[in-house]
């Protein structure tokens, strides 16, 4: 019965998804933006397993300050680096959250 | 009776311990620092925070919680008047008088003012909430499964309704948010429905990483987009208004906080409807409206105390009913259900100590707020001008380790990046996001009533028109979705895209 239900509104919303929308879509450097920070994003999520949360913080933190804003590389670094050592420091070490932590495996 | 004075004198007991102090000193801070931040709001802060919070006694978990929704109504005024950038939707009137007052110099007043209307409404629409929540537990106490499900039918057609001129968009924002808490299990019998075979979905989708991808990630997502970057500086000084103008502002907050409370009584009336509507009453009442937009300092306390009346207000249905009225308040309940915490009459009869702590620290959360905010303000204002790029990694990163924390699976993380990307398309087609974050929270208590009640009716639907209270939610839903329905067939005019919030 519930599942009628569900598939009955995933109907619904394909049938009335054809309205009259105004979109205004980002301008081409807009979109670009948005795919390599999503591309980044995914990237860092993808490699947290493999090489541990506090690296692939830094490295993502630091990489993305960058790519956004080029002038901000010395505050990337170190907030790239800042973040990774409160990710080890307070989530691991004192919340005792268990993120992989890749290669530096107590 | 579900209220006496011994209830709320052992709440006061129960907040004013240590622990919960300190979790609520921390509520109020991070709820302002989430205020000040454009680019993440109460809901999506609460969300990224619920998981971790599992650690600590659930009484000191939703005394911050809660603390962190009302703080980020202090927090939201301060950039609309210093930057003019509202920090929450909330504060979008504010910006209007507030950002004036602040090119003329008058930062400090502004400021000022914002915070004491804030605590004299957000104060006020407490003892509303004292006195109101126990009375309306007290009618729910009758209720069944039938009038539970024609409340939340009513509260969810109410917030789309609400929602703007966009009734459509709202009913399919709304049947997404059901279809996505679907997935998984059926909670009465357990079997397993839109999993497609996929191990991984048998658990369901966590409407923590809906939220999180719907209102932090897309947001930030939003802000890549476009190249902002504002640098500003306003010097503030002398951050008390006058003892006159906290006089002249009398009226304002005690008008606000009437029309907020009573408007936040209703499902889908958030402060970012609120604000607008004191905003609007306050221009239209006073003897020199012309001030209005010149930097009249009623026009900063109106929608300052109106946004935390309403704050307080909502928490009314919320106890009494279970029903939120808002996404951040819907975030809310969830953290209340995963502490095992059923919201409603039963929450009052079995949970008193537990209901009344809350309460009691609301009041002495803004007494905080107001000690922080006042002296503070310099401070907060100067957080608010980090820039976005430094800030945006952090905000997602966040997001990331809430989203794992959730069961400390990698899928929640990745279920998140796909909720963010479906919450940027929601708020480029202009969607609104609210309606969806309530269903999926709402969904199972939804579907548990709905198929309790067909139970009961042995599977008739009259069983929801036949029952007084339950047919009375049923004819305000349906009269709502109407009135919706009217209003779209009949102007022709583009649609409007709503105002999105976060609260």
């Amino acid at each position: 019965m519930t599942l009628a239900g569900g598939a009955g509104l995933a109907a619904k919303s394909w049938r009335s998804g054809g309205q009259d929308l105004q979109i205004k879509w980002p301008d081409r450097s807009g979109a670009i933006r948005i795919a390599v920070n999503l591309l980044l994003l995914a990237l860092f999520i993808a490699l947290i397993e493999p090489l541990g949360m506090p690296v692939v913080t830094a490295l993502y933190v630091a990489v993305t300050i960058w790519y956004i804003d080029r002038k901000r590389y010395v505050a990337a670094l170190f907030t790239g680096a800042g973040s990774g050592v409160i990710v080890y420091y307070l989530f691991i070490r004192l919340l005792e959250l268990q993120f992989p932590l890749g290669f530096l495996q107590r | 009776v579900l209220f006496s004075w011994d209830f709320l004198l052992m709440g006061f007991a129960d907040a004013l311990t240590w622990t919960n102090l300190f979790w609520a000193l921390v509520g109020c801070l991070v709820g302002t620092l989430i205020g000040v931040l454009p680019g993440i709001g109460p809901s999506a802060g609460i969300a990224i925070l619920l998981p971790l919070t599992t650690m600590i006694p659930p009484t000191s978990g939703i005394i911050m919680m809660a603390a962190i929704y009302y703080g980020a109504m202090y927090g939201g005024s301060t950039t609309a008047i210093v930057v003019n950038i509202p920090g929450e939707a909330s504060s979008v009137p504010t910006c209007i008088d507030g950002y004036e007052m602040a090119k003329q110099g008058r930062a400090g007043a502004a400021l000022g003012i914002s915070a004491i209307s804030s605590f004299v409404a957000g104060t006020l629409g407490l003892v509303g909430l004292t006195f109101f929540a126990p009375l309306l537990a007290n009618v729910a106490l009758a209720f069944g499964p039938p009038e539970y499900f024609a409340l939340m039918f009513m509260g969810l057609s109410l917030v789309i309704s609400l929602s703007g001129r966009a009734l459509l968009k709202g009913i399919l924002s709304m049947s997404l948010g059901l279809l996505s808490a679907l997935i998984g299990q059926n909670p009465l019998t357990g079997a397993a429905r839109l999993t497609f075979g996929w191990v991984d979905l048998m658990a369901g989708i966590s409407f923590i990483s809906v939220i999180i991808g719907l209102f932090a990630v897309s947001e930030i997502m939003i802000n890549v987009e476009e190249k902002a970057a504002v640098i500003y500086k306003t010097k503030i000084k002398g951050w008390m208004p006058t003892w006159r103008e906290i006089r002249q502002c009398f009226g304002a907050m005690l008008r606000s906080t009437g029309i907020g409370f009573f408007l936040g009584l209703l499902p889908g009336c958030a402060p970012a409807v609120t604000t607008f509507i004191a905003y609007d009453v306050e221009k239209r009442v006073s003897k020199t409206p012309e001030r209005f937009g010149k930097g009249a300092i009623e026009g900063v306390a109106a929608p300052e105390g109106a946004n935390n009346a309403t704050s307080s207000a909502g928490f009314v249905p919320l106890f009494a009913f279970g029903l939120p009225t808002g996404p951040a308040l819907a975030v809310l309940l969830g953290g209340l259900m995963m502490y095992g915490l059923q919201p409603g009459p039963m929450l009052f009869q079995q949970n008193p100590k537990f209901v009344w702590a809350v309460i009691a620290s609301m009041y002495i959360g803004n007494v905080m707020l107001l000690v922080l905010n006042l002296p503070l303000v310099g401070f907060w204002a100067r957080i608010a001008l980090v820039p976005f790029p430094v800030l945006g990694p952090i905000i997602i990163l966040c997001c990331v380790i809430g989203a794992y924390s959730i069961r400390f699976l990698m899928f929640d993380v990745w279920v998140t990046l796909l909720f963010g990307v479906i919450g940027y398309l929601m708020r480029k087609l202009a969607f609104p996001i609210a309606p969806m974050v309530l269903a999926t929270v709402l969904a199972p208590m939804l579907e548990t009533s709905l198929q309790q009640s067909l139970l009961v009716s042995q599977g008739s639907p009259l069983i929801f028109f036949t029952r007084p209270i339950a047919a009375a939610f049923m004819a305000l839903a349906l009269a709502s979705i109407f009135r919706g329905l009217w209003i779209t067939v009949r102007s022709h005019a583009p649609e409007v895209a709503p105002a999105e919030s976060d609260e």
